[in-house]
């Protein structure tokens, strides 16, 4: 966690000691995780470290603890640190096996703020233990962290602020929901409850019809009373640029398109709209795409000019121009395919990690990439 | 507007409207149709609440109405000379409806077709067209009207010109038995009447416009006849959508412009908790993110230059246009402008956030339905508007419907049945997201 997280962290969560646990046997066993920093192990420098356990409340376990009050007792505080846990793939495991060994009724994951690897290692964390260990696991964290991205869907995410400043709020609101959610109370709406939506739709015929409500609800924001919206707009996280390639003359360039062009025929299949796979064709010895050879199959624009030349959605032959040239230093032998069209966003996530890891491994320096 | 309520439709001798009782001549109205010779022949069937009946592939549907009296008449620009309506007193047949279906023509252009209208069964809740008297006119195309060579069709959008004339005459012979069927009311006396007339009112009350994003071009609507691109916007009294000078088509439907639940909600709290300026319609077919920029824009513009505090805003919820309608709340917002949207949801599952595209400004949403939610309907006797349905010309994947027999156990999306999930918020279908 970078150094503004620590103002207001410190004030809630001393690292001076230790809540011994006193509470009576009816009290639930939780589980407390939270990373390197949060446990007093260390900063961003020790965000290598391995996962592993510390007696009772530790950190904002604290705080924990005194939220829950006697409803609860925090048996253990299980840590790790956020490179290894989104690095090592043995990570997840070992921290799901420390959890298991204190038998908790709860487990309790972040707050994350806006610390995305902290976000996806809480998200994961939940996620694994409510699956393998059937046992309820709430995360805290900010709408727009990747892990919120990723995760919403599958766990319980008390919404939080952005930086440990919102740390009481954060906790009380992950113990409020962890409590109902534990005693399979019935949980109202996301805004209700203060949880991140899971994406769960629930369709009925309103008592009134929509242009009513919406009537309604304009009159409540024009007279400047409280209004609830019936539809969040989704958050998203935000993606840092990569840094300008500085000799494009030295660099390796790689071509990848979502405007679904693929050999002619389509061999692979590739689907006209949201696509589940992304395809990968070679292009050695070609100077340009033809007509023949490769056709547009997304369904989602006007496909005539592409057919008649594949060259105006991946532009090989401008390509290898500048590569004879000496403009670029290479283009990449393949082409990277796929169709957008209503891309859901882990989807599309999920398949530029994995194009890139390709990339990275053939030594891309940069890509250019074209859509419908 | 003077309301009929009828209570039921029969054939009979004569087309008449006899004690809230429509008899209509079938004979009478195939002749009128077919004083066009763009049909070859015409089926008029009647379906209504509680057959046993699916209607396919409708392409409109229409509401009988008929001016009595003052400037203009019904569906200018079609029926009627193209002059301003909204005025003096029109009559209207609630509770029915005519409907128009089809088979695909040749050129015809890639827009959606698969609309279910069940008479009977669960589908009645979700599509106001099961609960109406229907009039269902399944016009039969002339083939000298498509010579050899008319099935090229290089705009997807609009289809080829055969495509575009047959269209048209279509739309103008379903209006023409509406309007004829609506002035049976001539002499009748209306069960009620109401009054809707924008009236200078106490200038405290809070300034409201409503916002419709309606890329005409795109969906083939009309407004006084014309297919118009409004890329800077217009200004519509209200009591024009009532005369029909606005006519939908597929994807929508020229009965929920008639019955306009948004503009007749505004137009009733007029005087009394708003001060309605009026419906400025707006939209094109806008590809390039410039253009989404300024009309957009102009939109915004326009509602200030009015003086608007808050806009309702109505539009597409799906597709790239979509971006259109978002633009224009967030810069409604940034100019002090409260905004309200009504949006359906084009998502399924539960990574699929159900927006297209989507802006930090629109705090105010109201969701009328999920386009995608699955619906089963039970078995019916007889089919209406042909043996399946026709989908998109692409040969979309009708979710292997496209091979079972129609007259069978059924699951369609909601987007299947036409006005369950209207632009101008005329159903209680809604969703919510936890």
């Amino acid at each position: 966690m970078s150094e503004g997280v620590l103002a207001g962290a410190m004030t809630s969560a001393t690292t001076s000691g230790r809540v011994a646990p006193t509470t009576p046997t009816s009290a639930l066993r939780v589980v407390h995780y939270v990373n390197q920093f949060f446990a007093g192990v260390g900063a961003e420098a020790e965000s290598g470290t391995a996962p592993g356990r510390k007696e009772g409340a530790v950190g904002p376990a604290i705080a924990l603890q005194r939220e829950l009050g006697d409803r609860g007792q925090v048996v253990s505080t299980v840590y790790c640190g956020d490179n290894y846990a989104v690095e090592m793939p043995e990570a997840i495991d070992r921290i799901v096996e420390l959890i298991r060994q204190e038998k908790p009724d709860l487990v309790v994951a972040g707050p994350a703020f806006g610390a995305g690897r902290y976000g996806l290692a809480c998200g994961q964390i939940c996620a694994a233990v409510q699956e393998r260990l059937g046992i309820t696991a709430v995360a805290g964290m900010h709408a727009e962290n990747a892990g919120a991205d990723i995760y919403r869907t599958k766990v319980y995410i008390a919404s939080t602020g952005n930086t440990a400043a919102g740390m009481n709020e954060a906790i009380r609101a992950m113990v409020r929901l962890a409590l109902k959610l534990q005693a399979r109370q019935k949980l109202g709406s996301p805004h209700e409850e203060g949880y991140l939506s899971m994406g769960r739709r629930v369709h009925f015929f309103d008592e009134r019809n929509a242009s009513d409500r919406a009537l309604e609800m304009l009159l409540h924001r024009v007279r400047s009373e409280p209004f609830t919206t019936e539809w969040e707009v989704p958050h998203f996280s935000r993606v840092i640029p990569a840094t300008p390639i500085k000799d494009l003359s030295k660099a390796r360039i790689a071509l990848v398109s979502t405007g679904g062009v693929v050999p002619q025929g389509n061999p692979d299949r590739l689907e006209p709209r949201s696509s589940t796979k992304w395809l990968k064709y070679p292009l050695k010895g070609l100077d340009r795409l033809t007509p023949e050879g490769w056709q547009a199959i997304h369904a989602g624009y006007n496909t005539t000019a592409v057919n008649e030349d594949p060259n105006r959605m991946v532009p090989l032959d401008v390509l290898r121009a500048l590569e004879t040239e000496g403009e670029i230093g290479s283009l990449l032998e393949s082409l990277y395919t796929t169709t957008g069209n209503g891309s859901l966003i882990p989807t599309a996530r999920r398949f530029a990690q994995e194009i890139v890891r390709d990339l990275k491994a053939a030594d891309v320096d940069g890509i250019i990439l074209t859509s419908a | 507007m003077g309301t009929i309520r009828v209570q039921d439709v029969e054939f009979g001798p004569r087309t008449a409207l006899v004690d809230h009782a429509l008899m209509v001549d079938r004979e009478e109205i195939r002749r009128l149709i077919l004083e066009d010779r763009h049909f070859s022949d015409v089926e008029v069937h009647l379906a209504k609440p509680g057959d046993s009946v699916r209607i396919l592939n409708s392409l409109d549907v229409v509401e009988p109405r008929w001016k009595v009296d003052g400037p203009g008449g019904v569906f200018p620009g079609f029926v009627s000379p193209p002059l301003t309506v909204g005025d003096g007193r029109t009559n209207r047949l609630d509770g029915v409806a005519v409907v128009e279906t089809g088979p695909r023509i040749p050129g015809e252009p890639i827009f959606f077709r698969s609309q279910v209208i069940d008479m009977s069964g669960p589908g009645t809740e979700y599509c106001p067209f099961g609960r109406t008297l229907n009039l269902v006119l399944d016009f039969k195309p002339n083939s000298e009207f498509f010579p050899p060579g008319s099935e090229v069709c290089t705009d997807v959008r609009f289809g080829s010109d055969t495509a575009l004339d047959y269209n048209r005459a279509l739309r103008l012979a379903g209006l023409r038995v509406a309007a004829h069927l609506g002035k049976t009311s001539q002499e009748v006396s209306p069960d009620d009447v109401e009054t809707f007339e924008l009236a200078p009112c106490d200038p405290s009350l809070p300034r409201v416009v409503c916002l419709y994003h309606y890329p005409s071009a795109l969906s083939r609507a009309s407004l006084y006849g014309s297919v118009i691109p409004m890329p800077l916007g217009t200004l519509m009294h209200p009591n024009e959508f009532y005369d029909g000078a606005v006519v939908g088509w597929t994807g929508g439907s020229t009965y929920s412009e008639q019955n306009n639940e948004v503009l007749l909600g505004l137009s009733r709290r007029h005087g009394k908790d708003l001060n309605f300026l009026g419906c400025i319609m707006f939209g094109d077919i806008t590809p390039f993110r410039l253009q989404k920029e300024r009309v957009s824009s102009a939109a915004s513009k326009f509602a200030h230059i009015m003086g608007a505090q808050a806009a309702i805003v109505l539009g597409m919820s799906g597709s790239q246009h979509s971006v259109d309608v978002m633009l224009t709340v967030q810069k409604c917002e940034l100019l002090g402008i409260k905004t309200t949207m009504i949006n359906a949801d084009n998502g399924s599952g539960p990574d699929d956030t159900g927006f297209t595209f989507s802006l930090p400004e629109a705090v105010a949403i109201v969701c009328n339905g999920s386009r995608e939610q699955r619906v089963t309907l039970p078995p019916v006797r007889n089919l209406i508007g042909g043996e399946r349905l026709l989908g998109t010309g692409n040969g979309e994947n009708l979710l292997g419907i496209e091979t079972l027999d129609h007259t069978g156990e059924m699951t369609i999306p909601v987007k299947f049945f036409p006005g369950a999930t209207s632009t101008q918020g005329n159903g209680r279908l809604t969703t919510r997201f936890e």
